[in-house]
């Protein structure tokens, strides 16, 4: 591993809290707060004020964490001297793990952008949509952001079992 | 005739606004010429979309330690 190996992690692991935390956010709390605030007639500064910025902080916090998750991955070594980054992406023996934990991770940064993100853009009125087509893209990103959560379970198990000393453990 | 469950789960879709995005049914199953049931999708539900992550673990974990364990028996 080179020297630059810790400002990577560093990096990721911040990035990582940003996006994991108001994936968490949006999920555990912000739901059921628009659902309570609609129902009183109160949700719009919700929309308006709170929304758009999390969700700023949350797609670009996906890809710093990616861009420095991969810079890490570079510093490991396969297999026969393999970049850690093609070995893990390909699955190769011990690199595995942290490669299916990786895996996890991609997906869901091309559900931020590709889904989520593209279907927000229609509830929250940035891009021209008529009510039905809003009701639908709210239910699309409400789905995609809960598959989110739902592959961020196993993505952090193999983050933090991934190539480490706990892996003789858990994976031998 | 609908169930108590069916009529209550189409009255919640009734309601306007972001309502509508936590609670619609997936999909609708015919159980007879009398009765739909509505099949909900477990990621509705917060409590449904984590016990679903760890039973992607748990398969995901397996799948893993069968590689480790195949690439350590063959020395890769």
């Amino acid at each position: 591993m080179a020297s630059t190996d810790w400002i990577f992690r560093w990096f990721h692991v911040l990035a990582g809290i940003m996006w994991i935390g108001l994936l968490y956010y949006f999920n555990f709390i912000n739901v059921q707060a628009v659902k309570q605030a609609t129902a009183a007639g109160e949700a719009g500064p919700i929309g308006k004020y709170v929304v758009p910025r999390a969700l700023l902080f949350f797609r670009w916090g996906a890809v710093v964490t990616w861009v420095f998750g991969a810079a890490l991955l570079g510093e490991f070594h396969g297999a026969g001297g393999t970049n850690g980054f093609v070995a893990a992406f390909t699955l190769q023996g011990v690199m595995a793990p942290i490669g299916i934990g990786a895996w996890l991770g991609t997906i869901m940064l091309l559900n931020v952008w590709g889904v989520i993100w593209r279907n927000q853009k229609k509830v929250l009125g940035l891009v021209p949509a008529t009510d039905e087509e809003k009701n639908k893209a709210r239910r699309i990103a409400f789905l995609a952001s809960r598959t989110n959560v739902m592959l961020s379970i196993p993505m952090l198990f193999f983050m933090v079992t991934g190539p480490t000393s706990m892996s003789q453990i858990i994976y031998h | 005739m609908l169930s108590f469950h069916t009529r209550r789960l189409l009255g919640r879709n009734t309601v306007e606004g972001s309502d509508i995005a936590a609670t619609q049914p997936s999909r609708v199953v015919k159980q007879n010429s009398r009765e739909e049931a509505y099949v909900k999708n477990p990621l509705d539900s917060l409590s449904g979309t984590i016990v679903c992550g760890f039973i992607l673990t748990a398969i995901l974990w397996y799948l893993a330690r069968m590689i480790v364990s195949h690439a350590v028996g063959t020395g890769a």
